[in-house]
């Protein structure tokens, strides 16, 4: 009982003190309909097929076969107020973003299936099989932040999804559940397959490499758009202990450990959107000058690759019958988000840039700008993306079980979230985690003979996050998209389960 | 049982519709729309021929100012627009700069974006072509020809003082006061709009300038001014204590050409057009005894052989006066008589050159070239001085990292700015 009583003392203090230790990220925290409704505080009662996710060990506590699906609704609710502006001392000039304006993320109601299967089979005496399918890793967000400044180019619109993310980790699963010591300690043990899926969009800003007056402003940055999409295959796994110290208590740890997923593609688009200088001079199709002046748009096609180092992650939870009706529980969990370093993209199988006429000429302006005959391709196909340093974080989780009847389960929960991305300066549209975060949650759920159906709701505030500087680290390459963050997410999950 | 099931769903219902449906309303992005236009556009026979006043000018047969000029719509003539009477800005371009430099930073764009979403009453804007040779004249001429109202630079001071204005009040729908008259100028086009204000000083009600040959000897506190870039017009050319009859007119050399242009400008007397041994151009054009120079000419690699004891006093066969010597100093006589006098300094001082009521707008920045700053900091501070005393919008700036503010750089962030002022300045 000693050890039970410094668990639940250091839970309560780690619950207490949550604002100096509150993951975040872009990890999917809520799978399935109990655990959202409870905050995820679900590592230590898990039980349904969602125990694939939270702890593997709690499966050999289900009796029952079970098959099991979610249908999770989310919306990244963002909004970000640019302040992109070129400075120097109290000065600053224009560039096109859309400055001092409340722009949102495109409007999308995010779909997300999961589900799962039990069976309790006579193997090695009895353990609980399972196979699951579910996103541990997902976000989207698409954002239309910029237009070329007035007299840049009109003849050609840059797509509106200039910063994008949609990343989509799904995790196929098998997991099993036994019991160790009788009605005391249980393990289990979690495959994964993990598919990931990502688009990526973003714009970057080239220098222009012409002499003035190409390169006066607005002509000095060249936008460049990239998009990619590509898809990769990994392994990780799951593990859980379950230690049931009395009737009415449950202590659950497991942790999590996906292996590196290399992403690649064959559709990366780079799209070069080049000045059209008023009254251009009349220069002739197929000179420099022509080119960096006419508004053309230069495509460049190559395939490429990017590895997604994937955030090991374990925790401990604990859960506690306060009567027969009600349940309490309270978790917390630690993630290694300082393995996440972004994607940094390298191009392969590069393709003929458009624009035949002009491929030439646009390959020697290049050339001439970096004195280097040999690597044009490396400045058309340089890596489009940056690096980002996270940190490790933390989060506790708590949430409540009533019964009031035999008909119905009610739940409550939320959770305290630290932000990976808490002292982050390459702060971009494509990830907007602004900070450490609060969680609020609620559902219920009606047993009606072998089936189990059911709704929670929850909704997750984030702080508003202001980031100052494009160029944090002065290195003369644009790291962040300043500016007035805020967020908030809000999702609905709807759930059945069927006992057989 | 039933009965509190009914009522615990509904209130369950309110909970999560009240939770969901905030976050399920589409927002948009709030994306601002394409910004509407001007449906002005230039004026295609803006280029004019201004004579007697381009007569003995450089390199100019026709006699033919280019200009770019831009009309927006509500002064364009039906079925286009009502040929409505607007306020006039004539913009200077900088040194080696033609009729298209502002179009090229974005002007025409600017207007229309502008114009239409009301942040500028409707103007026309007209942009004349620096001179070719030399990359200007500093737009000056004329002044000071007692005995030759057309000098080999053209009579500028003619043509920017009146004669622009009078042509277009004469040819577009152009408000005909002074206080909906405006001009502007960048780098040497900043001279070239004071000193026209100067000149003819009921002409223009407000000018806007970024730095520029304001003050030439700088003055006690702001640097040397054009004087301290006598070593680097030598240096420029590998000439600092050499012979000075190699001093070049190339183009690749752009502080000695300044010099030139303005020594052209700045003479009492015309030159260069006369005893040369051209036998690609033998006829002389009338009046004699000055000949026309062909722009065939072989101007760049001839002038050197045409300076012969330049810094005699009794030698100048080719009769373009630089206020330096061979050494980088300043050559007294040339520099005090001759330079000095064209100074805005001294045009000021002139009987009646005042600039009462006139609204004077700088933008300034310490990265400009070729002291720039320091002189535009000194005309400033006399302007603001006893006697003067003028009221004086002053806009400080600087580039960012790689862009710094030199040249051409952030024309057309000023010219923005610049119009704002103008416009403003014409009232309603």
């Amino acid at each position: 009982m000693k050890i039970l009583y410094r668990v639940v003392t250091l839970l309560s203090c780690l619950i207490l003190f949550s604002a100096s230790l509150l993951a975040g990220g872009f990890e999917n925290i809520n799978i399935g309909l109990k655990s959202t409704a409870m905050g995820s505080a679900y590592r230590a009662l898990a039980d349904d097929w969602t125990a694939a996710y939270y702890n593997p060990a709690a499966y050999a506590l289900i009796y029952d076969n079970q098959l099991g699906g979610n249908a999770a609704f989310g919306h990244y609710r963002q909004t970000l107020v640019p302040n992109f502006r070129r400075t120097s001392g109290t000065d600053s000039f224009e560039t096109g973003f859309f400055n001092d304006r409340e722009i949102y993320n495109a409007h999308k109601i995010l779909s997300n299936p999961s589900g799962g299967l039990v069976l309790r089979l006579p193997v090695w005496g009895e353990t609980v099989f399972g196979f699951s399918i579910y996103q541990p890793f997902d976000y989207n967000t698409t954002w239309t932040l910029f237009r070329p400044l007035t007299a840049y180019n009109t003849s050609n619109a840059i797509p509106n999804d200039q910063y994008g993310t949609d990343l989509d980790v799904v995790s196929f699963q098998i997991s099993a559940g036994r019991e160790f010591t009788e009605e005391k300690l249980y393990l289990g043990l979690g495959l994964q397959l993990l598919r990931a899926d990502l688009v990526w969009s973003e714009l970057k800003f080239r220098d222009n490499p012409m002499p003035a007056p190409y390169d006066d402003r607005p002509y000095d940055m060249i936008p460049q758009w990239a998009k990619s999409k590509g898809h990769g295959w990994g392994f990780g796994i799951k593990a859980g202990l379950l230690w049931t110290p009395s009737d009415r208590i449950n202590l659950g740890i497991s942790g999590n450990i996906p292996f590196d997923i290399t992403i690649s593609g064959d559709s990366t688009l780079l799209n070069f959107y080049l000045p059209k200088v008023g009254n251009d001079g009349g220069f002739s199709i197929g000179t420099i000058e022509h080119l960096f002046s006419s508004g053309s748009r230069i495509n460049g096609l190559a395939d490429f690759e990017t590895k997604l180092k994937l955030p090991p992650s374990f925790g401990i939870g604990l859960s506690f019958d306060v009567s027969s009706k009600l349940t309490i529980a309270v978790d917390a969990q630690y993630m290694l988000w300082s393995k996440f370093e972004g994607f940094q993209f390298s191009y392969s199988n590069l393709g003929d840039l458009s624009r035949l006429v002009d491929t030439a000429i646009f390959v020697e302006a290049i050339t001439d700008s970096t004195n280097d005959t040999t690597n044009v391709s490396d400045w058309v196909y340089a890596s489009t993306s940056h690096p980002v340093v996270w940190e490790n974080s933390g989060r506790v989780m708590l949430g409540a079980r009533f019964s009031p009847s035999s008909l119905l389960t009610l739940f409550a929960g939320g959770y305290a979230d630290q932000s990976p991305a808490r002292n982050a300066t390459q702060f971009t549209p494509n990830f907007v985690d602004t900070g450490d975060k609060y969680n609020y949650s609620g559902g219920f759920m009606f047993h009606i003979n072998e089936w189990d159906i059911g709704i929670a709701t929850s909704y997750t505030s984030y702080p508003d996050l202001t980031i100052t500087e494009i160029d944090s680290d002065g290195d003369g390459i644009d790291d962040a998209i300043p500016g007035l963050y805020q967020a908030d997410y809000y999702e609905t999950v709807l759930s059945f389960i069927y006992r057989f | 049982m039933f009965g509190k099931m009914i009522k615990f769903i509904a209130l369950s219902l309110i909970f999560v519709s009240m939770i969901v449906l905030p976050g399920c309303e589409d927002r948009g992005t709030n994306v601002p729309a394409v910004p509407s236009l001007d449906g002005g556009a230039p004026w295609p026979t803006a280029d004019h021929i201004y004579s007697p006043q381009l007569r003995w000018l450089l390199s100019n047969n026709i006699e033919q100012l280019p200009a770019w000029v831009y009309i927006p719509q509500v002064a364009a003539p039906p079925p286009l627009g009502l040929s409505r009477p607007v306020p006039l800005l004539i913009l200077l371009a900088p040194q080696g700069a033609n009729k298209f430099f502002f179009a090229q930073h974005g002007l025409q764009e600017l207007l229309k974006e502008m114009i239409a979403d009301g942040t500028i009453q409707p103007m026309i804007v007209a942009c004349p072509s620096n001179d070719p040779s030399f990359g200007g004249f500093m737009y000056a001429g004329g002044f000071n020809f007692e005995n030759n109202p057309t000098p080999p630079t053209g009579n500028n001071d003619a043509i920017f003082g009146s004669e622009m204005v009078a042509f277009l009040r004469n040819s577009l729908p152009v408000l005909e006061n002074q206080q909906k008259t405006g001009i502007a100028g960048f780098g040497m086009g900043a001279y070239g709009a004071f000193r026209a204000a100067l000149l003819s000083d009921t002409v223009y009600g407000s000018i806007s300038v970024t730095d520029g040959p304001l003050d030439f000897d700088g003055g006690s506190g702001f640097g040397g001014g054009l004087a301290d870039l006598f070593d680097d017009a030598l240096m420029e050319q590998g000439l600092l204590g050499q012979n000075l009859q190699d001093f070049d007119s190339a183009k690749a050399w752009p502080i000695s050409n300044m010099f030139i242009g303005a020594a052209f400008a700045f003479s009492p007397k015309d030159t260069v057009l006369f005893a040369h041994d051209d036998n690609t151009n033998p006829t002389p054009t009338n009046p004699a005894p000055f000949w026309k120079m062909d722009s065939t000419y072989g101007f760049d690699t001839t002038i050197s052989t045409l300076i012969a004891g330049f810094n005699s006093p009794s030698g100048y066969i080719f009769d373009y006066l630089l206020p330096f010597t061979a050494d980088g100093n300043a050559y007294p006589l040339i520099w005090n008589n001759y330079w000095l006098t064209e100074n805005l300094e001294f045009l000021i001082n002139l009987p009646g050159n005042k600039l009462n009521g006139v609204n004077l707008w700088f933008a300034t920045t310490t990265e400009s070239e070729l002291n720039y700053y320091q002189q535009t900091q000194s005309w400033i501070n006399t302007l603001t001085n006893a006697p003067y005393v003028y009221s004086v919008t002053e806009k400080k700036y600087l580039g960012t990292a790689g862009n710094p503010a030199s040249e051409s750089q952030y024309v057309y962030d000023m010219l923005r700015e610049m119009l704002i002022f103008h416009s403003n300045s014409f009232g309603n």
